[in-house]
């Protein structure tokens, strides 16, 4: 309303050179009503479009797929897929590895990027933590069902049985299903916590009664009173602490299940750090990959700005230069060490095995074409940058098929074998998808996808900037990376 | 086919009808007592098995079976009390006395292949035969074993053996037939028309059975066929290698495709053993065409086509023959300069495949150096064929059947409609014959084309004797009454046809234990416990028992072991093989489903053959350099055109093949068998001819450009410089004993992120050896680690998948240029689980299913297993093996009697490996608690060790000085796979010593270490 004045504050003259002055992290003309209306409108007011059926109903249709994966596989046996001895884990794995990576966004850009303070994480955090929530999710069913008897797949859950047996703590998978469950726990709880103020403003403004007692119901009694945004604020931030730690401790353990291992080309110190940059590189590229068509279909460009993808683009370069220093140094530290079965692991891996062309194909899509994203015009422009992203999520897939194919030559030539895959193992993994893609879908449709309140919160920050010295100021706009 | 079979149909129905006589209304063939509804007549044509068990081993019927089970469930809910069918159980009212719940008994008999039988015992479980190994005491087996009688025990469970008696197509019963033969065989006047077409036929009492049928129908005619025979007019030489200092063989597969070849191997091991004694390491000088176990042990194998044999062999001979090419003569300087320097200590082999001429020559050579005597008896054959045993006699069968001269023939353990050389049209002969009787284990070509077929009694379920190839004379006991009541032997059915329908296989055979050979009871109880009949030791050479023979061979005694009746002739002097250029084709039996009877035996098609490691197939077999002249990839198809003949087949490449040859092997391609070998391979007896039965040149090849998938379970063939296997000289080793001890990488122990202080092993310490001086390849471990201990067999589009199940393997991996011949070396290495010390299996198991024990096992829990895979990635061995899919059959009621009780089986879902036998482990454990004593040394022996004809493979206590295997680890040939990943497995290897003649220089030493 009265903030149509922000526009000078935010003048080129105060942005850094580097920062086109385009880039602001939201538009001029937003108001607190404008906000709270464009994005509830969406939940509340808007007629559930066509496009929305379509693209639920395909999804949809794909989660057909998965069910029917899953259960001919509960029937069958992992012997449905290409997996064999001595490439025990195939696809399965692979996928669980590149899920839980996607999922790394959302906890970066809420937890992370909340305490270093950077405002432009506001109109992306939401969106971020449910495809974190909904990645892991799908993440988690994998090494549920690879398991040659998942029926039994609680024995690894410590809990007093009556058997007497505990599970083996030496064991990294075991490690993986602390860290994972922890990870989907907190990851639930912050971005349901997050939720918290937008349901009860959604309350508030549906008209309908079921949708009333709907949002209302899971508000918990939200009334926006001081006491509460007080206990909110410290409960957020705790949470936000406690996930911090998680960004890097999950991948550092998923990548422990080889590191741990005594396999040439797994044997390696450099995986905990390069899987984590890995999972924040796919998980940054995913989020750009549904953000950039959903920004375009719902009309929120003015709260999705130049500036958020600008930032993601530069947050993706940076991790996708981490990643190639790991290829790099796993590569040399291979050759320097002398060890004969490690030179020959990365002999095959890069030249002389089946599998080599994937070795190329992932430099190129995770070291070669990402380079592109030094140009600005790649970073804001929407197709290309959506383009990269994908080539950036195939990559990042790539790179766990390369380690896990590894397992195809190792120390006994007699052993060396191939792996394919099958259609039962692409069709789980697209089937994964139509699991992702409909819980996305339902959210969108019946969540705020956008923080209203930060965004608002946001708003009265660009427009008061400089007002209060902790809150989001210039000083963080210089932050930006 | 079927319509085919149609156009050939005898109107036997009516003419049954005719004998029959007084039931001119019955409509259906059967038989007077089905007529009447006699209970026993429905239950031999309809239930080999309990009520309702039948269905479940048709799958089709199975689920008809499920459909039938839905709806008693459903009514047995509706009410809810239905009565219990009255069948009791009962106890033992008096416990047998040898029999003790959950305690396996051996039986001692043996099996007979090709005419010649092996000395076994069996292992039983409460009247259940689960596992042949061979029998110690036995003097042609001394407890080694070979695959074929492994696989016996599958053979009789396979419920895909014939179960009925057929006529025409339809269901009958054994009195019509015993009817039918009185009419159309015993009634005709000398027997004019009738003909019996056999195999190769070792055991006396059916020789005596044959006699009498002869001498009863002096106008009918017996005709022997073996499609991969063992000459019986020449005599037969019997090896004693333990008198070898220089064995060269000439295409003889002597020490595992040969009759006899398990005592061989024996004797021949014994002589390698640098341990005890270094100083009478023997040498083997191998020339072969296509690769097989004997080659890949030899000391020098020089890869020579089967025609180039005779000239090598007139080298060897000093006689002046067609020019050798420099390696072959270098071999031949060398082997001729050993075998001159032996003082008879040596021997020259040849196998059946080559020609008269080569085996008199060879005769010859062993004459001229002495070896006859010492290393080698030439004694007269002890199978019956006629003509010789060669091939000629199907073709004067066939050629009398077309002309009309025989009305009747009767075919038992022979399959000619499959096997028949291709230039002989036996079809049309076979449908000149008005009334065709097959008798096999399997309703096969031959029965199909036949009016009648009599299921086989296998040979584990009846009475017979034989004579093994060492002319041990053995008695076969049954294990287990007849599985089906419709089969019938031979002997049963030469007694129909001699007129003596009341005898049973026993009271012939006791007949001719007491009567012809003049034995008595108390010998006669005896030779069933041994096996064998040891009195008619003292009459035949015994390479193994021999020890302090020279040259003094008591003649054979008629009275006490029974010889043949034929006379053998003098040795046929036969031209030497001529090549007329082009390709030499060889062929060979499969070294795993020999001629094709073991076609649907699952074990057998699932063994990684030997040298090629191809499963469920066979292939036209050549080197690489003629595969890269003829631009062939594994599997690509191509014709092979020969004598005006064809057969097309893939090929695969096989390193150390001769040049310019290529083998195939039978077995494959079969119309008519089980659910096993159904579309497995291509048929190779079509190329076949009556002259050249086992090779021939001026073949061709062409490229059909087709491509077929082969299955091998090894696709690598190079060690890629890794010292996983090594091997040096003798006389490297001589003068440098630390020298296999330096091939080790990293020499430091025990560093370890866990704590291997844990474990002291101050009880027992369960440790093994693998000798690779002494591994021949030739698979008798995996099978029995396959009984033993209940393996699944996967079938080839699983195995293709890289999922094969056997836990013990044998790798092997090629040195030298796979391009050139002369460097070309073969290493075997069997691999079972390592049982490391700090194993790392063991720490990634998230549910602690794979433990380790206080002595050093590392424990596979399969009840607790959920299949994470994890325990084998992390194995550097890759012994583990996962059930990805449900590989157990658990329905079929044959596979349920044939399994080890002692030995879990395995579901889906499950991680599995070798367990050093732990279930012997733990048996001894229990008797030595008994006992109140410590385990005794070299008391437990494992499947595979105990199976090993070389005895490469030594297991026990590590801890206990005295044992074996703690005395082999204590030699210089000692090495750990793979130790520098600090692993300490239990089981290592013994360095393979080659035992090199100083003027051929070995061609490359496999892992060499100090990278």
């Amino acid at each position: 309303m009265a903030d149509y004045d922000r526009h000078e504050h935010f003048s080129d003259a105060e942005l850094p050179s580097y920062v086109d002055p385009d880039y602001k992290v939201m538009a001029d003309d937003l108001t607190y009503r404008s906000v709270t209306e464009k994005i509830t409108d969406i939940v509340l007011k808007l007629k559930t479009s066509k496009g929305w059926w379509i693209g639920f109903s395909l999804s949809f249709l794909v989660l057909q797929l998965l069910v029917i994966n899953i259960v001919y596989l509960l029937i069958k046996g992992p012997g449905i897929w290409g997996v064999n001895i001595p490439v025990a884990w195939g696809f399965a794995i692979i996928n669980f590895v590149w899920w839980i990576g996607i999922g790394h966004a959302g906890t970066l850009i809420s937890a992370i990027l909340l305490l270093v303070q950077q405002d432009w994480r506001t109109s992306i955090n939401r969106f971020a933590e449910a495809l974190t929530v909904f990645a892991v999710m799908c993440a988690g069913l994998f090494p549920l069902l690879h398991v040659g008897r998942p029926w039994l797949a609680y024995w690894m859950l410590p809990y007093p049985s009556t058997m007497g047996m505990w599970p083996q703590f030496r064991s990294p998978l075991l490690w993986d299903v602390f860290a994972i469950s922890t990870y989907l726990t907190v990851s639930v709880l912050f971005w349901y916590l997050g939720l918290i103020p937008d349901l009860a403003t959604l309350r508030d403004r549906a008209v309908e009664k079921g949708k009333k007692l709907a949002y209302g119901f899971f508000a918990l009694g939200w009334r926006g009173s001081a006491r509460h945004w007080d206990r909110y604020t410290t409960a957020y931030l705790i949470l936000a602490g406690l996930s911090t730690p998680l960004v890097l401790s999950v991948h550092s353990i998923v990548s422990l299940d080889f590191a741990v291992s005594n396999l040439p080309g797994w044997h390696t110190t450099i995986f905990p750090p390069y899987f984590v940059a890995g999972a924040v590189y796919s998980g940054f590229a995913m989020v750009l990959t549904f953000l950039i068509p959903v920004r375009n279909i719902f009309g929120l460009h003015e709260v999705l700005t130049p500036r958020h993808l600008n930032n993601m683009s530069k947050v993706m370069l940076a991790m996708g230069l981490f990643v190639t220093f790991g290829y790099a140094m796993e590569a040399f530290y291979a050759f320097y060490s002398g060890a004969q079965y490690e030179i020959q692991a990365f002999q095959n891996r890069m030249f002389e095995g089946p599998y080599w062309w994937s070795y190329w194909a992932l430099i190129l899509c995770n070291f070669v074409i990402p380079q592109l994203l030094w140009f600005k015009r790649f970073r804001v422009s929407l197709l290309p940058l959506w383009i990269i992203s994908i080539v950036i999520n195939i990559g990042m897939w790539l790179e766990r098929y390369v380690i896990v194919i590894t397992l195809s030559r190792d120390f006994l030539p007699s052993s060396w074998d191939t792996y394919s895959p099958t259609i039962w193992d692409w069709g789980i993994y697209i089937g994964t998808f139509g699991l992702f893609m409909t819980l996305t879908f339902l959210f969108i449709r019946f969540l705020p996808m956008i923080n209203v309140f930060e965004v608002r919160e946001l708003l009265h920050h660009v427009s008061h900037h400089e007002h209060d010295n902790d809150g989001h100021g210039a000083d963080a706009q210089r932050a930006d990376l | 086919m079927k319509e085919k079979n149609t156009s050939f149909e005898l109107p036997i129905a009516s003419e049954a009808g005719e004998v029959q006589g007084a039931t001119p209304a019955k409509k259906h063939w059967r038989s007077l007592a089905d007529l009447a509804g006699a209970p026993s007549s429905r239950d031999l044509t309809e239930h080999e098995f309990p009520e309702g068990a039948d269905q479940l081993l048709d799958p089709v019927s199975r689920r008809g079976f499920m459909k039938v089970m839905g709806a008693s469930f459903a009514l047995a809910g509706l009410s809810a009390c239905v009565r219990q069918p009255d069948e009791k159980i009962i106890p033992y009212v008096k416990q047998p006395e040898e029999i003790v719940p959950g305690k396996p008994l051996f039986f001692a008999t043996s099996a007979t292949l090709g005419g010649f039988s092996t000395g076994l015992l069996v292992e039983s479980h409460d009247g259940r035969p689960t596992r042949v190994a061979g029998n110690t005491e036995h003097p042609g087996s001394l407890g080694g074993v070979d695959v074929f009688s492994q696989a016996e025990i599958l053979q009789m469970y396979d419920p895909d053996r014939s179960q009925k008696i057929i006529a025409n197509g339809e269901n009958s019963g054994w009195t019509d037939f015993v009817e039918d033969m009185n009419r159309r065989v015993t009634t005709v006047p000398g027997g004019n028309g009738v003909a019996l077409l056999l195999g190769a036929i070792g055991s006396p009492l059916l020789r005596k059975s044959i006699e009498t049928f002869k001498s009863s129908y002096p106008e009918a005619r017996v005709y022997s066929y073996e499609p991969t025979p063992i000459a019986s007019s020449r005599e037969i030489a019997r090896l004693n290698l333990k008198e070898a200092d220089v064995i060269v063989a000439l295409d003889a597969d002597i020490l595992s495709g040969m009759p006899g070849s398990v005592a061989n191997a024996k004797a021949f091991a014994g002589r390698r053993d640098p341990e005890s004694a270094p100083e009478t390491h023997n040498r083997l000088y191998v020339a072969e065409p296509n690769p097989t176990a004997t080659g890949s042990i030899a000391d020098h194998r020089l890869a020579a086509r089967s025609t180039d044999i005779y000239a090598i062999a007139q080298a060897l001979a000093g006689q002046s023959g067609a020019a050798l090419s420099e390696s072959a003569a270098a071999w031949v300087a060398a082997a001729s300069d050993d075998l001159r320097k032996s003082n008879g200590r040596a021997v020259v082999t040849v196998g059946e495949s080559q020609p008269e001429s080569v085996h008199a020559l060879v005769r010859t050579i062993n004459e001229s150096i002495g070896a006859i005597g010492s290393a080698v008896e030439y004694v007269p054959s002890t199978i019956s064929m006629t003509n010789g045993g060669g091939l000629g006699d199907l073709k004067e069968l066939a050629e009398a059947a077309t002309r009309g001269e025989i009305t009747t023939l009767i075919v038992s353990g022979s399959n000619p409609m499959y096997d028949a050389p291709g230039d002989i049209d036996f079809k049309s002969a076979m449908e000149a014959i008005p009334l065709r009787v097959h008798h096999g284990l399997y309703y096969d070509e031959t029965a199909f084309w036949s009016h009648w077929h009599i299921p086989a009694t296998h040979q584990f379920e009846m009475w017979s004797d034989g004579v093994d190839a060492f002319g041990t004379y053995g008695i076969n006991q049954p294990l287990i009454a007849p599985l089906y009541e419709s089969t019938r032997s031979l002997g049963q059915i030469m007694s129909v046809l001699n007129g003596e329908s009341a005898a049973k296989d026993y009271d012939l055979l006791q007949a001719y234990w007491s009567e012809d050979l003049g034995r008595d009871e108390k010998a006669w109880r005896k030779a069933l416990h041994d096996g064998f009949d040891s009195t008619s030791l003292a009459a035949a050479p015994v390479p193994a028992r021999q020890t302090e023979s020279s040259g003094e061979v008591a003649e054979t005694d008629d009275a006490t072991s029974p010889a043949p009746t034929a006379v053998t002739p003098p040795v046929v002097e036969s031209a030497p093989p001529t090549d007329s250029g082009g390709i030499e084709v060889n062929f060979r039996p499969d070294p795993t489903i020999f001629d094709g009877r073991y076609n649907n035996n699952g074990w057998l098609q699932e063994l990684p053959k030997p040298i090629t490691k191809l499963v469920w197939d066979n292939a036209v077999l050549m080197n690489a350099k003629m595969a890269l002249d003829n631009e062939l990839e594994n599997g690509d198809v191509v014709r092979i055109d020969f004598e005006g003949r064809s057969v097309e087949g893939p090929i695969w490449i096989t390193p150390g093949h001769a040049d310019n040859a290529v083998t195939l092997h039978f077995g494959y391609g079969r119309e008519r068998t089980g659910r096993v070998g159904e579309e497995t391979g291509f048929n190779v007896y079509p190329l076949r001819s009556t002259d050249s039965p086992w090779f021939g040149t001026g073949a061709s090849m062409t490229k059909t450009g087709d491509s077929h998938l082969l299955v091998s379970t090894q696709d690598h063939w190079s060690l890629e410089g890794r010292n996983l296997y090594r091997q040096v000289t003798l006389e490297e080793m001589r003068s440098h004993p630390e020298v296999i001890e330096e091939m080790e990488h990293i020499h430091e122990d025990n560093l370890s992120f866990y704590s291997s202080a844990d474990w002291e092993y101050n009880g027992y310490a369960w440790g093994m050896t693998i000798d690779l001086n002494r591994c021949t390849s030739c698979n008798a471990c995996v099978i029995a680690c396959q009984s033993e201990n209940n393996i699944p067999v996967i079938g080839k589009s699983e195995v293709a998948n890289g999922r094969e199940m056997h836990w013990i393997r044998i790798d092997r991996y090629f040195g030298g240029d796979p391009m050139d011949n002369d460097s070309v070396e073969i290493f075997n290495q069997p691999v079972p689980c390592m049982q490391c010390e700090q194993a790392p299996c063991e720490v990634v198991c998230p549910v602690a299913a794979t433990v380790h024990s206080s002595e050093g096992l590392n424990d596979m829990v399969y009840n607790r297993c959920v299949g994470t895979r994890y325990c084998s990635n992390n194995c550097p061995y890759k012994v583990r093996r996962f059930n990805f899919l449900q590989y157990v059959d658990e329905d079929t009621e044959q596979y349920k009697l044939m399994r080890n009780p002692d030995v879990s089986v395995r579901t889906r879902g499950v991680m599995e490996k070798c367990t050093y036998c732990v279930q012997r482990i733990n048996s001894a454990r229990i008797d030595a608690k008994i006992a109140g004593e410590q385990i005794p040394a070299n008391s437990i022996v494992t499947a595979c060790q105990q199976a090993c004809p070389t005895d490469a493979i030594a297991f026990g206590d590590i801890n206990n000085p005295e044992s074996q295997v703690a005395q082999l680890k204590a030699s210089p040939r000692n090495y750990g796979m793979l130790k520098e990943l600090n692993t300490r497995p239990r089981t290592t290897y013994l360095a393979r010593m080659r035992n090199t003649h100083e003027s051929l220089k070995p061609a490359e030493d496999a892992g060499e270490g100090h990278h």
